[in-house]
């Protein structure tokens, strides 16, 4: 009898120590999720975690600005002291506090998205904040290995009923769980919204002792020194040389992605012009429609991001017209549905690249201008800021 | 373990009673933590996610 009393105490006691300590933020001076504090290294940020962290740099009257997207928005190849977002925070000034939940790998539909739909009624004062390419992947409930964070939302009632990501949401889960992986998944989810075990052993290892076997920091002591004794040690890409940022090597196969950007979408009409498939705009329509719910899309500024110059310069007259389109009609379609859109980078230096699609700290200043701007004239279109004379 | 033993029954039987269930309740709360470490540990994927890019 007592040692059930024990057990049911010990479970609800970690379960609330867990939400009070997360709710408060516990990453003072928070730059962004590098390499040493992310799934490849075995530390998978929870969303009350992602969310404390907004509440303890957030005051209540500034604008939000929350960065989502993969790599490139990360400020892959920046070092602490030139991310890009640190020069985004400098150019918008105090009205607005950026938070950079870009991870490596993710979509815009990942990490910073899901905690921008959590955070929706909180701050109403938000702007989200994310990249892809043209006809990129948008999978709205996110990617491997950051959709956990989707289920967490889920599980915990945070997203809003939305029925174009439920309806591809049914039609993935029929399609690629086993029954198996859905009761999995959904017990998972659902144990940690009662007993929030991984909120209360991702504070432990981030502040205390961390537990997990990570390619990071194999070897003792550091594998098991809490996370915030870790310094985020990304590499400058200008202390690079530039053979080494574009590997004579790898440039034939670089050379393929560019082309892929447009090649597999788009067909020569009659006329000798260049046709977007029915069935890419169909597959695209339909994936921008379920990306994120109606009213969050008026707050989500998309920027498709451009290759290198280097590469660029290497397609032909007719591909660089192809290539030209696929930006301009997909940032047609995500602005038809309500987002606002644009492309950047098609205009930047080939030292303005640290490879063929992330940027260096100058590269990352100009994005850092464009996107402010754009920032600063939806803030005022939404209300949020008065616009600037 | 003999030695604890020979010490409680020494011990009052309504003391003997209050710390048997203290006991119990402390080997719960110790249970507790372990449950939860655990559900934490089998919820993470046996290798890290490698990115990569070039």
């Amino acid at each position: 009898m007592s040692f059930a009393a024990g057990l049911l105490l010990g479970l609800a006691l970690c379960s609330i120590t867990a939400r009070v300590l997360s709710s408060k933020g516990y990453h003072p001076d928070f730059s962004r999720f590098h390499q040493r504090i992310s799934p490849e290294a075995q530390y998978y940020p929870t969303l009350d975690e992602m969310r404390g962290i907004v509440r303890s740099a957030c005051r209540p009257d500034q604008t939000l600005v929350i960065v989502g997207g993969n790599s490139i928005f990360n400020g892959v190849g920046q070092p602490p002291g030139k991310v890009w977002t640190d020069a985004l925070q400098e150019e918008l000034g105090d009205g607005f506090k950026v938070v950079n939940f870009a991870f490596r790998g993710a979509l815009c539909t990942d990490g910073g998205a899901v905690v921008a739909e959590a955070l929706r009624k909180e701050y109403p004062h938000l702007i989200y904040v994310a990249n892809t390419s043209p006809f990129g992947s948008i999978a709205p409930f996110g990617t491997e290995p950051y959709r956990y964070l989707f289920w967490e939302a889920r599980a915990r009632g945070e997203l809003e009923d939305f029925p174009p990501r439920s309806e591809a949401l049914s039609t993935f889960s029929r399609q690629q769980l086993t029954i198996g992986e859905r009761f999995e998944i959904s017990a998972r989810a659902n144990l940690d919204r009662l007993f929030r075990f991984r909120d209360l052993w991702n504070y432990i290892g981030y502040t205390t002792l961390f537990t997990i076997p990570n390619p990071a920091t194999p070897h003792l002591p550091e594998a098991i020194w809490a996370r915030k004794r870790l310094p985020d040690i990304e590499p400058d890409f200008d202390s690079f040389p530039f053979e080494q940022r574009f590997r004579p090597e790898i440039r034939t196969a670089e050379m393929k992605i560019v082309r892929g950007f447009s090649w597999a979408y788009y067909s020569k009409g009659a006329d000798g012009a260049w046709h977007l498939k029915p069935k890419s705009l169909a597959d695209y329509t339909a994936a921008v429609e379920a990306a994120f719910p109606v009213d969050l899309r008026s707050r989500t500024l998309i920027m498709l991001s451009r290759n290198c110059r280097l590469y660029l310069d290497q397609l032909t007259a007719d591909e660089i017209a192809r290539d030209d389109l696929a930006y301009s009609d997909c940032a047609v379609l995500w602005r038809k549905h309500g987002y606002a859109c644009a492309e950047y980078g098609r205009d930047y230096a080939t030292t303005d690249f640290g490879d063929r699609t992330h940027l260096t700290a100058e590269g990352g200043i100009k994005l850092a201008t464009e996107v402010a701007g754009r920032i600063r004239s939806l803030s005022s279109k939404l209300g949020f800021t008065k616009a600037r004379p | 373990m003999k030695i604890l033993d020979d010490y409680l029954r020494q011990l009052p039987i309504a003391l003997q009673r209050i710390v048997g269930h203290v006991g119990s309740l402390f080997l719960g709360l110790v249970m507790a933590l372990l449950m939860s470490y655990v559900l934490y540990r089998i919820g993470l994927p046996s290798k890290p996610f490698i990115y990569v890019a070039f």
